[in-house]
């Protein structure tokens, strides 16, 4: 598969503070890349470099084909209609009118809608859909559901799955590790400026050798239990029950969320 | 062109929906030139002459040097200088949008002025109507230039209304509109001669030649348009 990005050392500095430290990365086409980190780690200063929006003081950064942005902190005019939003950058993309770009992605509503008189939630599905103007082949998304309810949520991550369907690159920056999860097939996590690690959620798991999570429901109430051989660890626990003569109401198996890994890997590098 | 016309159309647009364009370009010179002019008419019926120009001259400093650096900071302060940069659209795009919409309401504004004086107040028209108005397009212009280094240079929005009025308070009381600038000292009137409201008065008004008013006009245009674009290659 050829990749869509290349990075090679990628540098990146404010003052004395090193944001970005000799970076590389490579994404693929057709593929969600979700990048995580914590708070000041470098991701929207990493998007911004890709997006061209911000210089960088060395490295390669390589992109083929379009591209779309979805800033995190963005805004328009506060009296701009949706639809001229649309023509407006449409216009300067010389791709011509996009009247249908609002339609394809269900905001009709917002063709005649004030801009400050929008919702958070469609504020961002409109800049959504203005990073979709020319239909990019790769699109930038920097904390794409911040501020949106359950249902927006819901909505924009179907119209995500939607993007990865018809063949479009995603890069997804986020802190939601939910949102990573459920969307992505590979991600990054940063921390300060360096890449921790870079590969699939379950590579993660096994890197930070993450328990299994044995979560049982008997008369007796809800039991949890940590294992890291999980054969092993539900034939001691159902011979216990048992032994008890327990009945098991409820089992439920997982590898752990991502939310977990993350934490782990965290603390080792803290360490 | 084409994408820059369509902003134009749409910065005047949303002018017209923003109340801060309407107060300030329409209502407030309006209401100004209603009530001032039957003032001045009633304390120096010899102003009857001049009162078109010196209505005109107030209307544009206010709507040029009050009503537009605001939606500049909006633009080039605030996150839609990055949407911007996001959708490929140059830093020239807002300024010159925006100085250009605002051209077109100051000089509605003016043709308002210039219609209803003669019903309301009993004056008589400009003699040369296109020369008159070409005078007015040229100050206009000066005065957006120093409404968009405002807009553009003012670090802090929320400090932008206070250097505007820093800016028009001296534009109309040394400029020989509200009383001639003879009466003032010397050191005023010269310092009166550092906005264009001034030169634009006395050309209007036939005082002076052609050179000896246009000519600080443009130095002041020129001067203007340098300090918005070294502005915006920093915010670049």
């Amino acid at each position: 598969m050829n990749p869509v990005v290349t990075i090679k050392d990628l540098d990146k500095q404010y003052g004395n503070h090193k944001v970005l430290n000799r970076l590389n990365l490579q994404i693929y086409q057709g593929e969600i890349f979700g990048i995580l980190g914590m708070n000041g780690a470098g991701k929207t200063t990493l998007l911004e470099c890709m997006e061209g929006l911000r210089d960088y003081d060395s490295g390669i950064i390589e992109i083929q084909g379009t591209i779309g942005i979805q800033l995190q902190s963005a805004s328009l005019p506060s009296y701009i209609k949706g639809k001229e939003a649309v023509s407006l950058i449409a216009g300067w993309r010389k791709i011509g009118k996009d009247n249908e770009i609002l339609r394809e992605m269900g905001i009709c509503e917002l063709e005649e809608k004030i801009y400050h008189e929008m919702s958070t939630g469609q504020k961002r599905r409109l800049h959504l859909a203005l990073a979709l103007i020319g239909n990019p082949d790769l699109i930038f998304l920097d904390e794409p559901a911040a501020g949106l309810d359950v249902e927006g949520q819901i909505l924009l991550h179907q119209q995500i799955r939607q993007l990865k369907q018809r063949g479009k690159t995603i890069l997804l920056a986020s802190h939601d590790m939910r949102e990573v999860e459920d969307l992505c097939d590979r991600i990054m996590v940063l921390y300060q400026g360096n890449v921790l690690f870079c590969g699939t959620v379950e590579e993660l798991s096994r890197k930070t050798g993450a328990c299994y999570q044995i979560q049982i429901t008997t008369a007796e109430g809800i039991k949890k239990y940590e294992a890291k051989d999980i054969e092993g660890s539900v034939l001691k626990i159902l011979e216990d029950c048992k032994k008890r003569q327990l009945k098991i109401q409820d089992m439920q198996i997982s590898r752990g969320s991502l939310e977990q890994h993350f934490m782990e890997l965290m603390k080792g590098e803290e360490k | 062109m084409r994408r820059f016309f369509y902003g134009i159309i749409l910065q005047w647009k949303m002018d017209l929906r923003s109340k801060n364009m309407l107060i300030t370009c329409y209502l407030v010179p309006l209401l100004f030139f209603v009530l001032v002019g039957e003032i001045f008419l009633s304390v120096m019926p010899w102003t009857k002459e001049t009162l078109i120009p010196t209505m005109t001259i107030m209307g544009v400093c206010m709507g040029a040097v009050i009503g537009m650096p605001p939606s500049l900071g909006e633009i080039y302060r605030t996150d839609i200088r990055k949407m911007y940069k996001a959708g490929q659209i140059p830093m020239s795009y807002g300024v010159l949008s925006s100085a250009a919409a605002s051209l077109i309401h100051l000089m509605i504004l003016s043709g308002i002025i210039c219609l209803s004086a003669p019903v309301i107040f009993d004056v008589s028209l400009p003699e040369h109507l296109a020369e008159y108005f070409g005078k007015v397009i040229v100050f206009a212009a000066v005065s957006l230039s120093i409404g968009a280094a405002i807009g553009c240079g003012i670090l802090d929005q929320a400090k932008i209304p206070m250097v505007s009025q820093m800016v028009f308070l001296p534009s109309i009381m040394l400029s020989g509109i509200m009383f001639p600038a003879g009466y003032l000292p010397k050191t005023l009137r010269m310092a009166g001669g550092l906005f264009p409201a001034s030169w634009a008065y006395r050309w209007i008004t036939g005082e002076g030649s052609f050179m000896e008013n246009f000519l600080p006009m443009c130095l002041i245009f020129a001067v203007m348009c340098v300090l918005c674009a070294w502005r915006l290659r920093s915010l670049k």
